[in-house]
């Protein structure tokens, strides 16, 4: 770890932190573009640096997005990212009652407190978990990735049926190609191009980045309000630590705890935390008109949920959300296994990842404090220009990928796929982790089936597996279960 | 006044869309051979994909027909007019940019200067005051682009 920490501080991986937070508060804090879409457009540039520097640049773009999403959220109601939303219940009121450096402040200071303490848990838990899933064979692989699809689908927003179809359909989209397990091509349906089966990159930022810059374009004519930020006002206070500090605590713990489930991002984390902040406050009519605990609990868990989410992301391999899936890409893209052997074969980028997130929280802080007013007018950025800019970057950077135009053909029909999928109200989250996890759960599921001789039920001797089995199978039925006494309590109150 | 909601037309649409691909993989797995030297083969996992999103498609579309009736939510004021056909409009210069390259007719810098001029003005609804900013911004975009690609990642571009 103090390796990692020496390599980090050197000029060019503290260049790429540094740089990776900078672009992500600024695109957090932009209105329609994501996290998410910064980091998988990013991604054919880091093909011409090292792996570790390449992953710093990415987590500190990650940390920058989901904690410049506060920017937007509080000033104009707007959540900056998906993990923002909550924030915009409560820092929004706070700005229109004259306190908006206010929430600003305690947003910053809630987001760095929750990455901080996310970052313990992350170091703490990180080798041994890794060490334990060292154990892990193909059935534990396999219900692992089961049960983080299953998780997704169902957690994911809107309803179950259309979750686990938006997994199912990204899991097929994986399959075209050479079967790697014997060599058989399938799926291609005579087309020479696609016996390489559909590259990952093009598929997010289609997914990702045209979906979304196809959302804004007809979103075009809308006008935000002009807020203007005194910076010398947002001032984070040592008596706000003390007076928010139980709520601060508890809500970096349900954010980590909350991010480490398979599946589940920063806005379900937040949300638990801000509703859990309510209940045991001795105000909880003020949340919702402009309580400072609503913006610290929701600001703190979201932050907090990174950390949660990169301990299965290092150590197992598992992505806890779709910005993890993209991650998840770029160690794949660097020719590395993500898995418990990352701790074994490149400890650089494992522990590197640990030491990037503790200092990309810090540099984020600093940024937030020293630029917020300067980061609130980059809201105003004509669109035009940047949607423009976008666009011209998607080709670029896809066309780099393999210097073919297939993957940009594919990248606009994923494009159009993701906008269509968005229209019809069908997460996104489900569908890139199962492309992303689909060749590995095919893979431990074959290998599981040829170790057992075709016994599927060996997976119950595996009380891991077994257990993870149990999980998906529970994560399955609870939805449904509680339709089924919704309903059945809806007919009861009618007889009645 | 009643009629189909904007989400079940939508659903149904979409459920019938999950089945024809459904059916799809299931036809473009039947010619793959059974397998040999283990218990699985290449078409179980996709064949089994087909049929999980095959129900879940029947279970869509029953839940989409039987709510068609329902009167549609109440629009909800966004506050701004959607401009649905510019997004259209964007996409297709975008693919005639793309096969303008692809079919080599265009060189990368000329066919990236026209559509991202074209889709600028596009944007700001061909405001002549902000065309030759814009026109500007492109080339100096277009031109830093190339040459990082070809100078500094020594990348050749179309």
């Amino acid at each position: 770890m103090l390796e990692a920490f020496a390599n980090l501080l050197a000029f060019w991986p503290l260049t790429y932190l540094a740089l990776g937070v900078a672009l992500g508060i600024v695109v957090g804090s932009i209105p329609g573009l994501t996290a998410s879409m910064l980091i998988a457009l990013s991604l054919p540039l880091t093909f011409y640096m090292s792996s570790v520097d390449a992953m710093t640049l990415l987590i500190g773009m990650y940390v920058g997005g989901i904690s410049g999403g506060l920017i937007a959220a509080t000033l104009l109601r707007m959540p900056g990212t998906p993990a923002s939303i909550m924030t915009t219940f409560d820092g929004f009121p706070m700005a229109q009652q004259g306190k908006g450096e206010r929430a600003l402040a305690l947003g910053i200071a809630a987001s760095i407190i929750g990455g901080l303490i996310s970052w313990v848990f992350l170091a703490v838990l990180s080798p041994p978990l890794a060490n334990l899933a060292l154990r892990f064979g193909p059935w534990e692989y396999f219900t692992m990735v089961l049960m983080a699809l299953v998780m997704l689908a169902s957690l994911s927003q809107g309803s179950l049926v259309k979750g686990l179809i938006a997994a199912c359909l990204g899991m097929l989209l994986a399959m075209p190609g050479i079967d790697p397990s014997i060599g058989q091509l399938r799926l291609t349906f005579g087309w020479d191009k696609l016996t390489g089966g559909l590259a990952l990159l093009p598929v997010l930022i289609g997914t990702f980045a045209i979906s979304q810059i196809l959302k804004d374009v007809i979103a075009i004519e809308q006008r935000l309000a002009e807020v203007k930020v005194m910076r010398r006002a947002v001032a984070i206070k040592a008596r706000d630590l003390v007076t928010h500090g139980p709520n601060l605590l508890r809500s970096s713990v349900i954010g980590t705890w909350v991010g480490l489930l398979p599946g589940i991002g920063g806005n379900i984390a937040a949300m638990l935390a801000y509703a859990t902040a309510k209940s045991v406050s001795r105000e909880p009519e003020k949340f919702g008109k402009g309580s400072e605990s609503g913006v610290v609990a929701a600001e703190t868990a979201n932050n907090a949920s990174i950390g949660g989410a990169l301990i299965p992301l290092i150590t197992m391999g598992i992505p806890g959300s779709v910005v993890e899936a993209i991650l998840i890409g770029a160690l794949i893209i660097h020719n590395l296994q993500p898995g418990p052997l990352l701790f074994v074969t490149n400890p650089e980028i494992a522990y590197g990842v640990i030491a990037s997130y503790l200092v990309a929280n810090i540099f984020m802080a600093i940024m937030m404090l020293a630029a917020v007013g300067w980061i609130s007018r980059l809201m105003y950025l004509p669109r035009a220009y940047l949607l423009t800019a976008i666009l011209f970057f998607c080709v670029v950077g896809t066309f780099a990928l393999n210097n073919r135009f297939f993957d940009v053909w594919v990248m606009l029909a994923f494009g159009v796929v993701g906008f269509a999928l968005e229209y019809c109200k069908v997460p996104l989250g489900p569908f890139v982790i199962g492309f992303v996890l689909a060749p590995i759960a095919e893979e431990q599921l074959r290998a599981g089936m040829m170790a057992s001789e075709g016994d599927f039920l060996a997976l119950f001797g595996r009380p891991f597996a077994a257990t993870f089995f149990v999980v998906s199978i529970l994560t399955l039925c609870w939805p449904l279960y509680q339709e089924w006494r919704q309903r059945r309590r809806a007919s009861a109150e009618v007889h009645t | 006044m009643e009629g189909p909601g904007r989400e079940p037309l939508a659903d149904i649409l979409f459920a019938v869309a999950v089945l024809a691909l459904a059916g799809i993989v299931w036809w473009g797995t039947a010619s793959l051979p059974p397998p040999r030297y283990e218990p699985l083969g290449s078409a179980a996992l996709p064949r089994t994909l087909a049929v999980v999103m095959a129900l879940l498609g029947l279970v869509l579309l029953g839940r989409a027909w039987a709510g068609r009736r329902q009167a549609a939510p109440a629009a909800v004021g966004l506050g701004f007019r959607p401009r649905p056909w510019l997004a259209v409009g964007v996409l297709a210069v975008l693919v005639l940019y793309v096969a303008a390259m692809d079919l080599r007719l265009l060189g990368f810098v000329p066919a990236s200067i026209l559509a991202l001029v074209l889709i600028g003005a596009m944007l700001t609804g061909f405001d002549r005051r902000r065309l030759p900013w814009l026109a500007g911004f492109v080339v100096l975009l277009v031109v830093a682009v190339q040459l990082l690609f070809t100078r500094v990642f020594y990348i050749d571009l179309p």
